[in-house]
């Protein structure tokens, strides 16, 4: 892992390792997508994990889309 | 068993009213109402300051580069990045998509993860159809190789693009700490810009090691017009130029392969 930016490596790397976000997996239609849970019900969807290309282009499912944990199981 | 389950809610009731305590973990996941279809736009903005993102009608995919171009480290939070894990996926539905014609690469970053950026600047210049890129305020260090990967790009009048040595930042995590190692990352970068774009290798390196630009650093801060002199950039512009670009790229590409049909 090399990092190449003119941004200084004190900046960059400041409070590196101090917290990291509660990653939760769960399942939803046959896709695995990593949220961080918001505690109203609601997750802010981090990532998603899917073999079909499209899912990647829905709208309600960018990273950042807050998503509803009704239905969905935990992984 | 949750909150839900138990039967002690409502459905929709808010489960916890402290979900970010510790020990929470299942409570996290109580059942919440499904969103009104409607209200879809105004959750787009409030969780991405923007409107739905990629517009279902359109022909082309924008692409944007912001921050710091994010790999195999979650940076801290006081950095915005782009993450190669979101990006790569969106570039194999953008190649795979019928609807998308054409990609749009817009940067505005301060470089960041090279194999990271090397990833998407291939899978960019790996694309079958036609990409353009624009470089608004900044595409520096890695941003330079994601930008010349682009068939055609295009360089705001005001941005500015920072070459220059790759180096150990203080803070490296299982690499090889080695003289050797940097140089062949090095070698990596320089050979996709040169074989992206019309700069020669004798030129990039130049700009690269140049000592005499930067107050405290090595390196060449190359602006808008001087980018296209040099030949990394094949023209300056904004968004205007860079679209109609793109959708001449797209007519282009359909004319070959109505052409193609017709031979066939």
């Amino acid at each position: 892992m090399v990092m190449w930016t003119i941004v200084p490596a004190s900046l960059l790397w400041d409070g590196f390792g101090e917290s990291s976000p509660r990653w939760v997996e769960v399942e939803h239609e046959g896709v695995t997508m990593l949220v961080v849970p918001q505690g109203d019900g609601f997750a802010r969807l981090e990532r998603l994990i899917s073999p079909r290309p499209g899912d990647y282009l829905r709208p309600e499912w960018q990273p950042g889309a807050r998503i509803s944990l009704a239905g969905k199981s935990r992984l | 068993m949750n909150a839900q389950e138990r039967g002690d809610l409502m459905p929709g009731e808010k489960a916890w009213p402290n979900m970010e305590s510790a020990g929470a973990d299942e409570e996290t996941l109580a059942p919440a109402p499904a969103p009104a279809e409607s209200a879809a736009v105004v959750q787009s903005v409030q969780a991405l300051g923007q409107t739905d993102p990629i517009r279902a009608d359109s022909n082309i995919f924008c692409l944007t580069i912001v921050g710091q171009v994010e790999g195999h480290l979650v940076l801290p939070p006081q950095n915005k990045t782009t993450k190669y894990e979101h990006v790569i996926p969106q570039l194999v539905a953008a190649e795979q998509s019928e609807k998308i014609e054409g990609v749009l690469v817009i940067l505005n970053t301060v470089g960041g993860d090279v194999e990271a950026g090397l990833a998407i600047a291939e899978m960019i210049a790996s694309l079958s159809k036609p990409t353009v890129s624009l470089v608004l305020g900044g595409g520096h260090s890695i941003g330079v190789p994601i930008a010349v990967a682009a068939d055609y790009s295009f360089i705001a009048e005001t941005a500015s693009m920072t070459i220059h040595p790759i180096r150990l930042t203080g803070m490296v995590i299982g690499a090889p700490q080695s003289f050797e190692y940097l140089e062949k990352m090095q070698e990596r970068v320089t050979r996709f810009v040169v074989s992206h774009s019309r700069i020669s290798e004798a030129v990039f390196r130049e700009l690269m090691l140049n000592t005499g630009e930067m107050a405290r650093d090595i390196g060449t801060t190359v602006v808008g017009r001087d980018a296209v002199r040099y030949g990394l950039i094949d023209e300056v512009g904004g968004i205007g130029q860079a679209m109609a670009k793109l959708n001449a790229l797209i007519a282009a590409r359909r004319g070959t392969q109505v052409t193609g049909q017709g031979v066939q």
